[in-house]
């Protein structure tokens, strides 16, 4: 869950390397990158990586997910998730923000915010808070905290999504593409609660 | 709803079906030429050629078409050959599918997107 060592300029964070395989929980308010394997669950109050050639068959949660490489899983953001060309998406996507590049796959149910507001840039959630009252006043926001459960989360058939989502955002969670990539930092991807049968390293 | 003025559309030269900004159609849309769409549509679109739901446009249709570009809103589901885009201020509430489908920041969907996952890699260009 730490992995400053390396790149001091850069908010490092877990780095799952090429060979690495990890089997289990993830959870940490650190970004994430994946050029590896994970299987499991990704909870994070951060950004998530899905880098190319990495592999995730897991649901996530977390601020925000750009994937290159493939996802089969469930995906909860409170900010935004991306799918960048050669990126591949099997399963749900809640997001306020979906961006999906040309080129991209996907294959699953989208929901973002479609009867409130249109999506508020970074950091102005004022005005959203005050129409959602307006247009939905019978809904009860949820808990600002984000969301930690995922498999409560997704599975439900929601008909319509009010703008709830917003009220968990963190608007100084900004990009973090400059997330430095250790090679040999598979040891530092490890966390408590995981089952991490860990990583056959080939070196 | 034929038309080929200049009306800032995207269609320009070519001919097409325009449903203007004060237009209001309810039916089926059956053809092979392009359909711009500035009004609103009702009903059903089946083309074999572009769609574009401009800004403003309100689609309540099933479309199956070649392509769609949405800038507009659309409630339906889309069924296109080629390419589904949703530009950013576009709305979609319905399933797309597609082979390839792309929505830009600040588009918003509600829906279930369908592309091929099992084959290789799309070629983009």
């Amino acid at each position: 869950m730490y992995g400053e060592t390396s790149e001091p300029a850069v908010k490092a964070g877990t780095v799952i390397g090429k060979t690495a395989q990890f089997k289990g929980e993830i959870t940490g308010n650190e970004p994430l990158m994946v050029k590896g394997r994970v299987e499991g669950t990704i909870i994070l109050d951060s950004n998530v990586f899905v880098e190319e050639g990495g592999i995730v068959q897991a649901d996530v949660t977390s601020n925000s997910i750009t994937v290159s490489g493939c996802v089969s899983g469930n995906i909860v953001a409170s900010d935004r998730a991306e799918i960048i060309a050669g990126g591949m998406v099997t399963g749900d996507v809640r997001a306020p923000r979906v961006v999906i590049h040309d080129g991209a796959r996907m294959l699953g149910r989208v929901e973002m915010d479609v009867n409130g507001v249109p999506p508020t840039p970074r950091g102005d959630f004022s005005r959203s808070s005050t129409l959602r009252s307006q247009i939905k006043p019978a809904a009860t926001p949820p808990p600002p905290a984000p969301p930690v459960v995922v498999e409560e989360k997704l599975p439900e058939p929601i008909v319509h999504v009010e703008s709830n989502e917003e009220a968990s955002n963190k608007p100084d969670e900004d990009t973090d593409d400059t997330v430095e990539v250790v090679e040999e930092s598979e040891d530092k991807s490890e966390t408590r609660g995981g089952g991490f049968d860990f990583l056959r390293r080939k070196f | 709803m034929d038309g080929m003025e200049e009306t800032g559309s995207v269609l320009t030269e070519r001919s097409g079906t325009i449903i203007g900004k004060t237009a209001q159609f309810k039916g089926e849309i059956i053809g092979d030429e392009q359909l711009v769409v500035e009004g609103k549509v009702e009903g059903t679109i089946i083309l074999e050629n572009q769609v574009f739901v401009e800004k403003g446009g309100i689609v309540q249709a099933d479309v199956t078409s070649q392509g769609i570009t949405v800038s507009g809103s659309v409630s339906g589901n889309i069924v296109v050959s080629d390419k589904a885009e949703i530009i950013a201020g576009g709305t979609v509430v319905g399933d797309i599918k597609a082979p390839r489908v792309v929505i830009h920041d600040g588009a918003r969907i509600l829906g279930r997107i369908e592309m091929d996952v099992t084959s290789a890699p799309l070629r983009v260009r």
